[in-house]
């Protein structure tokens, strides 16, 4: 027998499928790591794969990758094994941590690329999925849901819950994991 | 607002301008340029931007992408 995994599919919202997501996620095995950055408002991404320069304000161009990972508003931890440090989103005295300001985090996470990605896992969380990325230098960067805060009032129509995890692909489809055991992959071109 | 809530606020600004989730991951990484490049919004003191100033922006971006 043989089998497939069309990255070019769709896999409407689901509870089930973990080897679904699995094989999904693992797309980006071999992939560059071409730097972390940090977008709006305050959740790291991942830019992996080749770069591609896309507008940005002022008439300037923004740089990206064909894969990006985002984290939304989990929470992360970077070992970057280059830099001999590693990095996370918590509160740093409950992580025997020191507490890193922002322009020095953002020099950091400019400065963690070049590694290829050489393992993915996804594993269950009590709220969620958690991911982890292993990579050949011996970087490892996991994303960790958290829970749900209060509900506030919306300000569109209907409010989109956060996901606590997403990847986009060069194929025109993205992975969004989350919020809870989740998860769905979807076109990434057209609003939902 | 807590990170989910801000997150939350972003989304919402970007569906409510019929943003693809390209477009919202293309626009997140442009406002932050925005705002590291020193163009802060009013929301709080540490500039992040309001409802208003989101959806003046996507629209800004969107005439760029579209």
């Amino acid at each position: 027998m043989y089998g497939v995994v069309d990255f070019r599919g769709t896999q409407p919202a689901t509870t089930g499928g973990y080897p679904g997501l699995l094989a999904l996620a693992r797309q980006v095995v071999g992939e560059r790591l071409l730097f972390a950055r940090r977008g709006y408002p305050d959740e790291l991404r991942l830019h992996l794969g080749t770069a591609v320069q896309g507008p940005g304000p002022k008439g300037r161009t923004v740089a990206r990758g064909s894969y990006v990972l985002g984290t939304a508003a989990s929470d992360w931890t970077f070992k970057v094994a280059r830099l001999g440090l590693t990095l996370d989103s918590g509160d740093p005295s409950a992580r025997g941590a020191a507490p890193l300001d922002e322009a020095r985090l953002d020099e950091l996470l400019g400065s963690a690329g070049g590694a290829t990605v050489a393992g993915v896992e996804v594993d269950a969380h009590p709220f969620g999925y958690a991911l982890s990325l292993a990579f050949s230098d011996g970087s490892v960067f996991r994303v960790v849901p958290t829970p749900e805060e209060a509900a506030r009032p919306a300000d569109g129509p209907d409010p989109a819950p956060v996901p606590d995890w997403e990847l986009f692909t060069p194929y025109g489809r993205y992975l969004r994991v989350g919020p809870g055991p989740t998860w769905a992959y979807l076109p990434s071109d057209r609003p939902e | 607002m807590g990170r989910k809530a801000d997150n939350q606020q972003f989304r919402d600004a970007c569906n409510r301008l019929g943003m693809t989730p390209d477009e919202r991951a293309g626009f997140s990484d442009s406002v932050h340029d925005l705002k590291a490049s020193g163009e802060r919004g009013t929301a709080n003191d540490r500039g992040d931007f309001t409802w208003d100033e989101l959806l003046a922006h996507g629209r800004d971006y969107l005439d760029l992408v579209r």
